[in-house]
């Protein structure tokens, strides 16, 4: 009865291949970021309106764009910064968005994932920016230093090169602490520890990491999704870790043996996340803690106990993988995501403060 | 029943659901208005200030130095002084420890020392090291912080050194003191202003001047700057300058006087040099006398022999001639081999010869450039070196110019083989240049390059003019 229903508000098909959205925060608009035909970028600007979307900007750009983010811009300016195929970062102002108020040469090749943090009052300290590339490299870029990255994590002389698919920042809850995530084409995940300049942590989910989100970037580490090709996810508890046997963590499958190409947090409650699937279904899911979150193990070391997932909703809103999806920030319920079918679909989610 | 019961039940959900969306869909237009509105005011806002922490790798740098920096001067801290060398205890300077942060570590101090005492105001001090802890506690959370406040003290510190030094007299430690204190806290004026008081001092106004300029721009309202500033001026006897800074000066600060006398001594002295660049205008100068016919002096004109003075002995002169008529008489025979490598085309071993002397040719030009107007004027006119009249030598030069250029061009599209096999690619393209127009030599140069190499040769820059001549020769004489 109480259920979450989810539904398919406004469609809107565009004539090139959707790579990424993002609400623009503090407004009833997104941007649509992609490649044209052609292989230039696309970036466009929609307004959601009494039941329907309009366009109020865009701009062609020479090279396409993978991924945006304004996770590292103030909330007065809300300048978005993306990662292009050719290895690009860039930062635009969207008043303005025909030249980038910051360029670097960041990647050799496509950069695959790019988070912020610092800005819009999420998480505390420098505002930041980082970038994962399939060159194998993540960089963490400052929008105050040009040209060169502050940090820069890649495998060493004569190690293989993966090619990295998400990258996200956390633990971002005083000036000092911070944390990189970075998933890897062959499963491997690993957490930088920006502080301390070191690798905390590795793991491996068996297949390619498609996805990584802190449930929230600016507390002390909390949980950790991570989503796979293969229709397997899994949710690490990260406030307890143990020497040697790491992070606890639960695992799911969903969507039907396809790839899960992300899972997004509920910016109002951060136990509920989205994932997205390959076969173009949507699924909300639901984290219940256990009820101690910390155990002993034989040698009296702490250890974190993983919860439980309950799946509170499943919907199917296209026939080709829905690559990229949006909470909006200002508004409950309300979402939006793209798909390979070449359209935008604005969402609703309702009843979710009532789970 | 049952069935009967959950179609009910279904429907029911089912319309609670319309319900719900419905409820939604109307909070959120309402919503939508509501954060446009939020939007626009969010627009209109100032930006504010916010303080940000510093950017990371230069956050790292930092701390990188503060461990060498309190490495070095922890070092000789430990040492105990022993409490009966004065001496040492003289030397030792202990508010400058006390004040930088490291009070903690502080020297153990003996009752027989009562020099050092006597010289310790206890009671201020311990104001400010009171002072500094409360600081320190409550706004200096972070070590970067604590870092740069440390700098800044240790900075006052050298400044305080560098007066007393000044007031000895001793210019030259206390610009050295300023300027350790100015590495220490780039942000402090009075540091580039005190130095460049110490560079007054010493008659040093350019230094001081740049000196005055950078105090300037950290604190615009710096009235001693500016004073500075413009005896820095008046010393580089900028006068105009001097005034304007004076100026400023008596801007900020009317009542000032020596501002005042200042201004009253440069507009002495820019009257002075007035009056002298009046008299002395036009020394140097010889305008032309223009009288009439009938003024004019009746002796006849005179042809005068213009000597270069001062340019090189006679002996040299003598040799560069020399070798300048060797180098004509070379450039001579290249004319004479170019010609006849017009007549037969592809007999190499003439054409290398001739391009052989024109490098050396060139080469004796470019190694000798002091020599070049007179290898000109010979060149053109063969007997006379010496010329009496400039406008004639213009002329000739020019007219040189074009004989010694011109047949350059030529001798390249003839003599295909001279330029040798390419190496790189640049090679390549400027041999292209020169022999694109005649498809024969490029055939000649062609056939010289090993195939293999073409990919090195031809690599990034192959474009289709370069693609057309290849296909077009390998057509015109490869295909029998």
């Amino acid at each position: 009865m109480e259920k979450p229903q989810i539904i398919a508000h406004i469609q809107k098909s565009v004539d090139y291949t959707l790579f990424d959205t993002k609400w623009i925060p503090c407004s009833a608009k997104f941007v649509v970021l992609g490649n044209y035909a052609r292989g230039t970028g696309a970036m466009q600007i929609y307004e959601v309106s009494h039941g329907e979307v309009n366009l109020i900007k865009q701009a062609e750009k020479p090279k396409a764009l993978k991924c945006g983010t304004f996770g590292a811009s103030s909330l007065q300016q809300r300048h978005l910064a993306t990662g292009d195929f050719d290895g690009k970062v860039q930062i635009w102002n969207l008043e303005s968005p025909e030249v980038p108020i910051y360029s670097v040469k960041g990647h050799k090749e496509i950069i695959n994932a790019i988070d912020g943090v610092g800005g819009l009052g999420i998480g505390e300290g420098a505002p930041e920016i980082v970038t994962g590339s399939r060159d194998g490299a993540v960089k963490v870029w400052d929008p105050r230093q040009k040209n060169d990255p502050v940090a820069t994590m890649e495998p060493g002389e004569g190690e293989d090169k993966r090619d990295c698919w998400a990258v996200c920042f956390g633990h971002a809850y005083n000036k000092h602490d911070r944390c990189v995530a970075a998933g890897y084409d062959n499963g491997d995940i690993k957490l930088f520890d920006l502080r301390n300049m070191s690798l905390r942590w590795e793991g491996n989910i068996k297949n390619g990491v498609c996805g990584l989100e802190f449930d929230r970037k600016d507390i002390s580490m909390n949980k950790l999704a991570a989503t796979s090709l293969e229709a397997k996810f899994q949710v690490f508890d990260m406030r307890t870790q143990h020497p040697t046997k790491g992070f606890a963590s639960v695992t799911e499958k969903a969507h039907k043996s396809t790839t899960i190409w992300g899972a997004k947090h509920l910016p109002q409650n951060r136990d509920l996340f989205m994932t997205l699937g390959g076969n173009g279904s949507l699924y909300l899911w639901k984290y219940n803690y256990p009820e101690k979150r910390v155990k002993q193990d034989e040698d009296k070391k702490d250890m974190g106990v993983a919860g439980t997932l309950s799946l509170l909703q499943n919907a199917v809103m296209s026939t080709q993988p829905i690559n990229s999806f949006d909470w909006s920030p200002d508004k409950e319920g309300l979402c939006v995501c793209t798909a390979f079918d070449q359209a935008i679909r604005v969402i609703i989610v309702t009843k979710l403060n009532r789970v | 029943m049952a069935s009967e019961e959950k179609m009910i039940q279904l429907q029911y959900q089912m319309r609670e659901n319309q319900h719900e969306l419905d409820a939604f869909l109307k909070d959120m237009n309402s919503w939508e208005d509501d954060i446009k509105k939020k939007e626009n005011e969010l627009g209109q806002e100032k930006p504010m200030e916010e303080k940000l922490p510093p950017v990371r790798n230069s956050l790292q740098k930092k701390k990188k130095k503060r461990v060498k920096t309190k490495q070095a001067e922890e070092k000789p801290k430990p040492k105990k002084l022993s409490g009966y060398d004065f001496r040492a205890w003289d030397k030792l300077d202990v508010v400058s420890i006390l004040l930088s942060g490291d009070w903690i570590l502080c020297v153990y101090m003996s009752g027989y020392d009562f020099r050092a005492w006597d010289k310790l105001d206890v009671d201020k001090l311990c104001e400010e090291i009171d002072k500094e802890e409360k600081k320190s506690s409550s706004e200096y959370e972070t070590d970067e912080e604590w870092e740069l406040e440390r700098r800044k003290q240790q900075a006052i510190v050298e400044k305080d050194m560098g007066n007393d030094f000044f007031k000895r007299g001793e210019y030259e430690n206390a610009i050295e003191s300023y300027t350790r204190g100015l590495n220490h806290d780039p942000s402090n004026p009075i540091l580039p202003a005190n130095r460049a008081m110490a560079l007054l001092k010493q008659e040093k106004y350019a230094a001081a001047e740049v000196d005055c300029i950078t105090a300037l721009t950290l604190d615009p309202l710096y009235v001693k700057a500016y004073l500075r500033l413009g005896a820095a001026r008046f010393g580089l006897r900028k006068f105009l300058e001097a005034k304007d800074a004076y100026e400023k000066a008596l801007q900020l600060e009317p009542q000032n006087k020596t501002a005042q006398q200042e201004i009253g001594k440069i507009e002495k002295e820019l009257s002075k040099a007035q009056m002298v660049t009046h008299s002395m205008g036009d020394v140097g100068l010889v305008k032309p006398i223009s009288k009439h016919v009938a003024q004019r002096s009746k002796k006849p004109l005179r042809r005068l022999d213009i000597e270069e003075i001062g340019v090189e002995n006679d002996s040299e002169r003598q040799t560069a001639i020399a070798r300048v008529q060797e180098g004509q008489s070379q450039a001579k025979k290249r004319l004479e081999a170019q010609d006849g490598a017009s007549f037969e085309k592809f007999t190499s071993q003439n054409s290398t010869d001739s391009k052989k002397q024109s490098v050396i040719a060139s080469s004796s030009k470019d190694n000798q450039p002091k020599a070049k107007s007179v290898i000109d004027k010979s060149d053109a006119s063969n007997d006379k070196v010496e010329t009496q009249n400039m406008k004639s030598e213009h002329k000739k030069n020019s007219s040189s110019m074009q004989a010694s250029t011109s047949p350059r061009p030529s001798a390249g599209s003839t003599s295909p083989r001279s330029l040798g096999v390419p190496t790189s690619s640049y090679q390549f393209q400027a041999d292209y240049k020169v022999l694109k127009r005649d498809q024969d030599a490029f055939y000649q140069y062609m056939k010289e390059i090993n195939p293999e190499h073409y990919p090195k040769l031809l690599g990034q820059s192959l474009d289709a003019d370069i693609l057309m001549q290849f296909l077009r020769t390998f057509k015109e004489y490869f295909i029998p």
